[in-house]
C-alpha cells in the first residue's frame, strides 16, 4: 500500500491523518497484509463463507412497542443537543 | 482489613455478609484501602469513586439489616472493564474520544450483578476499544502486571486481571473478543472465562466486532469464576444473539469431571512457538489429568496457524462498522473544524494509532476489489476453523494446551511492532471464531516467578463442563491462589 492509497482509504474511513501518520500507516498496512496473504495457502473453493459462529440462532421476540426511557438523557449527551434534535454543522449550501 | 480466607475468596465473601459475619461495608473498605495503597504502581482503575462504592456498600448492610439476605454476591465489589457501560459512572473505553462519557444506563451484566448485591468497584483499564494484548494501547496509560511491575498484565481486559491478582477486587467483569479475558488472566495467574457465544448479553457492552465479543467473569479460582459466570449468564432480548438456558450453573459446580474425560492435545499446541516453561507446565496439567483418569486423546488442527490472520481482518472489518458512530455528533467530545467531514475527521483525530491502524486495515479488507481477497476469504477460512474443532470434538470432550505462547513480556517489548502483538493471540483466536467457551487457569509459575495459564476448550454451550473440570483441574493442581500481599518488582 503506498502512501495515495493509504489517503484514499483514510478517506474512507473519516480519518484525518497527517504526512507522516500517512506514511508511517502505509507501510504498517504493507506490512500486516503481507502477513495475511499466508491465508491463500488454504483451500476455500466451494466453502460457505461464515459471518458468524457455526451453530449461532437468532431467537425472535415479539414485535410489540415498548417505551424507550432513556432517550432524553441519551439525547442530551450530544455536544449539539437542541430538544430532541442533534445541529451538526451545514451539509449543503 | 479482611482474614485472608476472605479476601481470597468472593464466595466465602458473600457467605459471611450473608450470616452477618463481615459487613459489605468492612468489604469495600477493605479493597479501597488496598486500591488507595498500591493502585499507584499497579495502575488497574481508570474510574473509583469511594465515596459511592462505601454508600452502595452501607445499602447492602441495610438491607442485610431488614433481614433481606438475597443475591449470589451479597456485598461482595466487582471491578468493571471500562468498556461495558455503568449508569452514572464514565465509561471511555481507554479512548479520548469518549473523555467525558457518562451512560445514562447499565449494561445487562451490571444490572445482573446490582440485582444479586454485588457493589460496582470501579471501572478497570484496557487497550483503547478493547483493542490490543498489553494494555499499552491505553490512551490513559498502560497498566502493570502485579507480578512483575516492568512487565505488561497482559489484555486488553489488562487492568481487571491486575485487579483481581493484586488483590484490588475479588470478581472482576473483562471482554473477550480474540482472547482479551483469558490472556490477561494467564498473565496475571488468575482464572478467566470466555463464555461461549450469546450465554452472555452484550447490551451495554461497546461494541467492537459484534461476532466474536463476550463479557466474560475473572476471579482467583474457579469457584468464583463460576459463581460470577452463574449471575451473569443467561437469556436478554436486548441482544439479539442471547441465547436461553445456555448455562447449567449446578453442572458447573458438580464434581468427579476428570473420570473417563477424553482430553484432546493437539500437537500444534506444543510447537517450538511455545516457551518451555509453559510447554513443560502444561505438560505437568495432563499428566494429573491422566492421574486422575481421564485420557489424552492426540489431536491435530492444522489450521491453528491461520486463525490470527483471519481474527485480524474479521476484527478489523467489523470494528470499521462499529467505531464508525464515534463522530462527535451523538456522545463524547466533538471538534468543529468547518463541514460536517471536517467535524468527522477532527474528533476522530482523538483515536490512537491502533485504532486508527485497525479501522483502516478493515475498510481497505471491505473496500471495492479488495473484499474477495480478503474478507471473504477470512470467512471462508474461519468456516473451516469451525469445521476443524467440530471435527476435534467428535474424538474428545474438551482441548487442552497453553493460554498463550509465553508468560509476561516486558512493557515496551512489542508495542511498535503490531504483527508481534497480534500473535501473543494465537491459541486464543480459533475459539472465537467458531464461537466456543474456553477459559484459562493458572497452571504453574516460570523460574522467575511469573504465572502460566492452561487453556481449556470446550463444544459451542459446554461451558458448566469446562468449568467442573477446571475445578477438578485446580484442585489437583493445587497451587496457592491467594491474591499477592503487594505489587513486585518495583
Amino acid at each position: 500500500m503506498d502512501v495515495r492509497e493509504a489517503q484514499k482509504i483514510a478517506g474512507l474511513s473519516r480519518l484525518s491523518l497527517t504526512e507522516a501518520e500517512l506514511t508511517r500507516m502505509a507501510g504498517q498496512l504493507t506490512a500486516i497484509l503481507g502477513y495475511f496473504q499466508k491465508l491463500s495457502e488454504v483451500p476455500t473453493d466451494g466453502v460457505a463463507p461464515a459471518s458468524h459462529p457455526a451453530d449461532m440462532r437468532s431467537p425472535l421476540r415479539p414485535d410489540v412497542a415498548a417505551p424507550f426511557v432513556t432517550k432524553d438523557p441519551l439525547v442530551q449527551l450530544s455536544r449539539g443537543a437542541e430538544g430532541e434534535l442533534y445541529r451538526v454543522p451545514r451539509v449543503l449550501e | 482489613m479482611l482474614p485472608p480466607e476472605l479476601s481470597r475468596s468472593a464466595t466465602a465473601l458473600a457467605a459471611a455478609i450473608r450470616s452477618g459475619h463481615v459487613r459489605a461495608r468492612d468489604a469495600a473498605d477493605h479493597f479501597l484501602a488496598r486500591i488507595a495503597r498500591h493502585d499507584g504502581a499497579v495502575h488497574a482503575f481508570l474510574h473509583l469513586d469511594p465515596v459511592q462504592v462505601r454508600a452502595d456498600a452501607d445499602a447492602i448492610d441495610a438491607r442485610i439489616a431488614r433481614g433481606d439476605r438475597t443475591g449470589a454476591l451479597l456485598g461482595v465489589p466487582v471491578a468493571i472493564k471500562d468498556n461495558l457501560c455503568t449508569r452514572g459512572l464514565p465509561t471511555t473505553c481507554a479512548s479520548q474520544i469518549l473523555v467525558g462519557y457518562t451512560p445514562p444506563y447499565d449494561a445487562h451484566v451490571i444490572e445482573r450483578i446490582k440485582a444479586a448485591g454485588g457493589v460496582i468497584l470501579g471501572k478497570t483499564n484496557l487497550d483503547e476499544f478493547a483493542m490490543g494484548a498489553s494494555t499499552e494501547n491505553s490512551s490513559f496509560g498502560a497498566s502493570r502486571n502485579p507480578h512483575d511491575l516492568k512487565r505488561v498484565p497482559g489484555g486488553s481486559s489488562g487492568g481487571s486481571a491486575a485487579a483481581v491478582a493484586a488483590g484490588f477486587a475479588p470478581l472482576a467483569l473483562g471482554s473477550d473478543t480474540g482472547g482479551s479475558v483469558r490472556q490477561p488472566a494467564a498473565l496475571c495467574g488468575i482464572v478467566g472465562h470466555r463464555p461461549t457465544y450469546g450465554a452472555v448479553s452484550r447490551y451495554g457492552l461497546i461494541a467492537f466486532a459484534s461476532s466474536l465479543d463476550q463479557v466474560g467473569p475473572m476471579a482467583l479460582n474457579v469457584e468464583d469464576c463460576t459463581l460470577l459466570m452463574d449471575v451473569i449468564a443467561g437469556h436478554d432480548e436486548r441482544d439479539s444473539t442471547s441465547r436461553a438456558g445456555a448455562f447449567d450453573g449446578v453442572g458447573a459446580r458438580r464434581d468427579g469431571a476428570l473420570t473417563g474425560l477424553r482430553i484432546g492435545v493437539p500437537a500444534e499446541y506444543h510447537s517450538d512457538g511455545v516457551d518451555a516453561e509453559v510447554r513443560a507446565a502444561v505438560q505437568r496439567v495432563e499428566q494429573l489429568a491422566v492421574a486422575a483418569g481421564a485420557r489424552l486423546v492426540p489431536l491435530a488442527l492444522p489450521l491453528t496457524e491461520y486463525a490470527i490472520p483471519t481474527y485480524y481482518l474479521v476484527v478489523t472489518s467489523e470494528a470499521s462498522s462499529n467505531l464508525a458512530r464515534f463522530d462527535g455528533v451523538r456522545y463524547g467530545p466533538r471538534d468543529e473544524a468547518g463541514d460536517l467531514a471536517g467535524m468527522y475527521g477532527a474528533t476522530r483525530r482523538r483515536f490512537g494509532d491502533e485504532v486508527k491502524r485497525r479501522i483502516m486495515l478493515g475498510t481497505y479488507a471491505l473496500s471495492s476489489g479488495y473484499y474477495d481477497a480478503y474478507y471473504k476469504k477470512a470467512l471462508q477460512v474461519r468456516q473451516r476453523i469451525g469445521e476443524e474443532f467440530a471435527k476435534a470434538f467428535e474424538q474428545c470432550d474438551l482441548v487442552l494446551g497453553p493460554t498463550t505462547p509465553t508468560p509476561a513480556f516486558p512493557l515496551g517489548e512489542k508495542s511498535d511492532d503490531p504483527v508481534q502483538m497480534y500473535l501473543c493471540d494465537v491459541f486464543t483466536a480459533p475459539a472465537p471464531l467458531a464461537g466456543l467457551p474456553a477459559l484459562s487457569i493458572p497452571c504453574g509459575r516460570s523460574k522467575s516467578g511469573l504465572p502460566i495459564g492452561v487453556q481449556l476448550q470446550g463444544p459451542s454451550g459446554a461451558d458448566a463442563r469446562l468449568l467442573a473440570v477446571a475445578r477438578a483441574l485446580e484442585r489437583a493442581l493445587a497451587l496457592d491462589l491467594s491474591p499477592l500481599e503487594s505489587p513486585r518488582g518495583a
